[in-house]
């Protein structure tokens, strides 16, 4: 219910009556480029997937992406290499079928990039603990008046489990769509608040606009409930609040950060994190 | 008995041409009231009051700040040589933000910030030459961090715990004229602090990871806090006009202000001393030299400071603000120090009269785990600082005013660069308040119109204009991305007002 809140605040913040304009305002450039590592392992019986791009200055369109570099995650026992795709470059991708398993640490290794052009190439490693599949027993699907528009509000039932510390993404797909598709339309939540209780209809999604994804008369929601680290959890909340922008309980601007360490600074974030589904037919 | 004074405000954002503003409402008030009575020669009692409220709201949002504050005060005589001061005060800061989701649930999100506080002081004349002051005050402060609560009722209110303190100090100052171009003050103040429960202390290791929790009582009082705050002035008169004044001050601040963006809400955090925030002392000093000149019509001054402060306080990065039951554990800690120059001058003549100032300061602070630790520019630092204050009174009835402020942007943090993860663009900063927002100025004008000017009753009214050139002063920048989905980033300035205009009305009886 809290992040549920604090999303609504935010949201309302944005409306709070004031005058909004374009301007132009110069601003320092960097002249050095810094690896930015977009990386997970889930428990997901998959292809999983690594992105290594480049930072670029504010205002340029696009950002470049990191090009044959050595990829790898092992757990101590077993190492899987990530291979470039051929078609989408910076995206390192394993065979499929390849999975994690919660318990397990895994340990990613960047090598053989060349990110700031001296000719030197330079080498990155990150660690994450997988956490246990999170409890949910079954999903509730309402909708939900917020600012005039109809939203889809989806909510769970479980046990939460009673450790300390423990965080959640939220994902929603309706049918076979991943509705949220960037990390800001996803919900995070960590156990401050309900540690340790059995949730009951605890809200998970709640920014979805029903006529914009609800189209036919029936459709199979999926609620995907991501038990991940909290230190990503803690870099994901770095994440909100630096897309969102400035705003009254967002402190001041500072860089995300990062547990990617290596030769030179890098950013981003490497995290291994199970992943339960539950779905539910819904009859808008 | 004395007049009473009320000043009632409203402006008009409906006129603007802005649809956004259009659809806004803001308004706002300050009342006074002053209640003045003589018991006799030897008494004289006082009551005062004022509230003032600010609210901006629109269709889905609200925004409010508000102060309350009640006083009484009693002066006695007890001999031409001892008089004495009794003052009670009540005060009260608060603000809200609300936000509805729906026709009939409206959220509120409350802080507010409470204080009681008593003074007794005595005033020693043994000699003309020598004045003492000297006497004991206390003062007892709730702060309720912030409720969250539905106006259907639908969900039990959030509350975070409240923090009670009291601060409480005996004080001694001896004015002093050693002769007669030279006069000192000196004297200072033995401070006591404390913590009051019912309360659940977070102790934390390495500033933010727990390591226990203490709970204590109601009424119980802990956490005690002793300091002295020693204080010289002295003052040298060169010329009957003229005159150089150096003092230092210690002081021990064990409630201190910490700002939570860089956009300049009121809804700033307040922290007491605490287990985990030790009270911030400042050692100031300061040199300045004031002369009068033709006949005293202008004055002239210029005075210097320099600063220094221990156990500043400043949000780590990525804090987290909301509701949030171990805030103290978001705080990081260092020292910080500023210095500045302001030259002033005022004049008053038969029809004209007003002030300008000039001042240059500069603020830093170095906090741990912050910037690398390294120095960053404080979020208070304006280096350059102008005021221009002119009024023309035309006749007994008619007055004008001018007022113009000028500031230099509020420190910021702006990106210098920019990475895709996760489908979104993000920044990359380069450090902490390294820029600046654009410099802060603006001209307002008035005119009053006495309307009647009795023994028994005065009442006026003030049309003003706020913002006249209509400057787009910054609340804050945010960037955003080119909504053609381009993935361009563009500047955006949010500002509040643009030229407003309203009208006040005064009455005294």
């Amino acid at each position: 219910m809290k992040s549920a809140i604090t999303l609504l605040i935010l949201s309302a913040i944005t409306y709070l009556p004031a005058c909004v304009e374009q301007i132009e305002l110069p601003l320092e450039s960097s002249d050095t480029r810094m690896l930015v590592v977009e990386g997970q392992f889930t428990s997901d019986t998959t292809i999983q997937t690594i992105r290594l791009s480049l930072t670029s200055d504010f205002y340029e369109t696009n950002t470049d992406p990191v090009e044959n570099a050595t990829v790898s995650v092992t757990d101590g026992t077993n190492t899987y290499l990530f291979i470039e795709d051929p078609k989408i470059r910076g995206l390192y991708k394993t065979p499929a079928e390849t999975y994690g398993m919660p318990g397990k640490k895994y340990k990613l290794m960047i090598s053989g990039t060349d990110t700031n052009g001296d000719g030197e190439t330079e080498s990155y490693t990150a660690e994450g603990q997988m956490p246990a599949m999170s409890g949910i027993d079954s999903i509730n699907v309402s909708i939900e008046n917020l600012f005039s528009n109809d939203m889809l509000r989806v909510s769970y039932y479980g046990q939460e489990d009673p450790a300390p510390n423990d965080a959640y993404l939220f994902r929603l797909r309706i049918n076979t769509w991943l509705v949220t598709n960037n990390l800001n339309e996803c919900t995070i939540s960590e156990d401050q608040t309900y540690n340790g209780q059995y949730m009951i209809d605890e809200p998970a999604i709640y920014f979805i606009q029903k006529d914009r994804y609800v189209r036919n008369g029936v459709e199979l929601i999926t609620l995907e409930s991501c038990h991940i680290p909290y230190d990503y959890y803690l870099f994901l909340n770095d994440v909100r609040w630096e897309s969102f922008g400035s705003d009254p309980f967002s402190g001041n601007p500072a860089n995300i950060r990062t547990n990617i360490t290596g030769t030179h600074k890098a950013l981003g974030f490497f995290a291994a994190y199970s992943i339960t589904r539950k779905s539910k037919i819904f009859k808008p | 008995m004395y007049p009473e004074d009320v000043h009632i405000s409203t402006c008009f954002p409906p006129l603007s041409k802005n649809q956004d503003l259009h659809d806004s409402k803001l308004y706002f008030y300050d009342l006074n009231a002053k209640l003045f009575l003589t018991l006799n020669g030897k008494n004289h009692i006082s009551l005062s009051g004022y509230a003032g409220h600010d609210r901006f709201k629109n269709n889905y949002s609200g925004l409010a700040f508000g102060n309350q504050l009640a006083s009484f005060r009693w002066n006695h005589e007890f001999n031409p040589k001892l008089y004495s001061k009794l003052s009670l005060s009540f005060s009260q800061y608060d603000y809200e933000l609300n936000f509805s989701s729906s026709e009939v649930k409206i959220y509120t999100w409350r802080y507010h910030m409470n204080d009681v506080g008593f003074k007794y002081g005595l005033s020693l004349n043994p000699s003309k030459n020598l004045e003492i002051l000297t006497g004991i005050q206390s003062t007892w402060l709730i702060l309720h961090p912030g409720t969250i609560s539905t106006s259907d009722n639908s969900s039990k209110p959030y509350t975070l715990t409240r923090k009670k303190s009291s601060e409480s100090a005996i004080y001694i100052q001896f004015n002093q004229k050693i002769n007669e171009k030279l006069s000192v003050k000196y004297g200072g103040r033995l401070s006591f602090f404390n913590n009051i429960g019912a309360d659940s202390v977070y102790i934390f290791k390495n500033n933010s990871e727990v390591t226990a929790i203490q709970t204590y009582p109601d009424g119980r009082f802990f956490n005690w806090q002793t300091g002295i705050e020693p204080r010289l002035g002295i003052s040298y008169t060169v010329t009957p006009n003229s005159s150089v004044k150096a003092s230092f001050a210690r002081t021990r601040q064990n409630y201190q202000m910490a700002t939570n963006s860089t956009s300049g809400t009121p809804l700033d955090l307040w922290f007491s001393a605490s287990k985990n925030v030790k009270p911030q002392i400042s050692d100031q000093w300061s040199l300045g030299y004031n002369i009068c000149l033709i006949g005293r019509h202008i004055e002239l001054s210029a005075e210097s400071f320099y600063k220094n402060m221990q156990n500043t306080i400043d949000f780590r990065d990525h804090p987290i603000l909301f509701l949030n039951r171990k805030l103290e554990g978001e705080l990081r800690f260092g020292k910080s120090y500023s210095y500045g120059t302001e030259l002033f001058a005022k004049f008053e003549f038969q029809k004209i009269n007003g002030w300008l100032s000039y001042s240059y300061s500069r603020s830093k602070r170095k906090i741990q785990g912050i910037a690398n630790d390294h120095w960053f520019t404080s979020p208070f630092e304006r280096p350059h600082a102008v005021n221009i204050v002119f009024n023309f009174e035309q006749n007994e009835k008619n007055r004008f005013g001018l007022n113009w402020v000028y500031l230099s942007g509020q420190p910021a943090t702006f990106p210098v660069g920019r990475m895709d993860l996760g489908g979104l663009v993000l920044p990359v900063y380069s450090g902490r308040n390294t820029e600046r927002f654009p410099n802060y100025h603006r001209l307002d004008v008035s005119f009053t119109r006495i309307l009647k000017s009795k023994a028994n009753f005065y009442h006026e009214i003030s049309f003003s204009i706020y913002n006249i050139y209509n400057r787009h002063n910054t609340w804050t920048i945010r960037f955003e991305a080119d909504e053609s989905g381009s993935q361009t980033m563009l500047a955006k300035n949010t500002y509040l007002f643009s030229v407003v205009p309203s009208v006040t009305y005064n009455f005294k009886f």
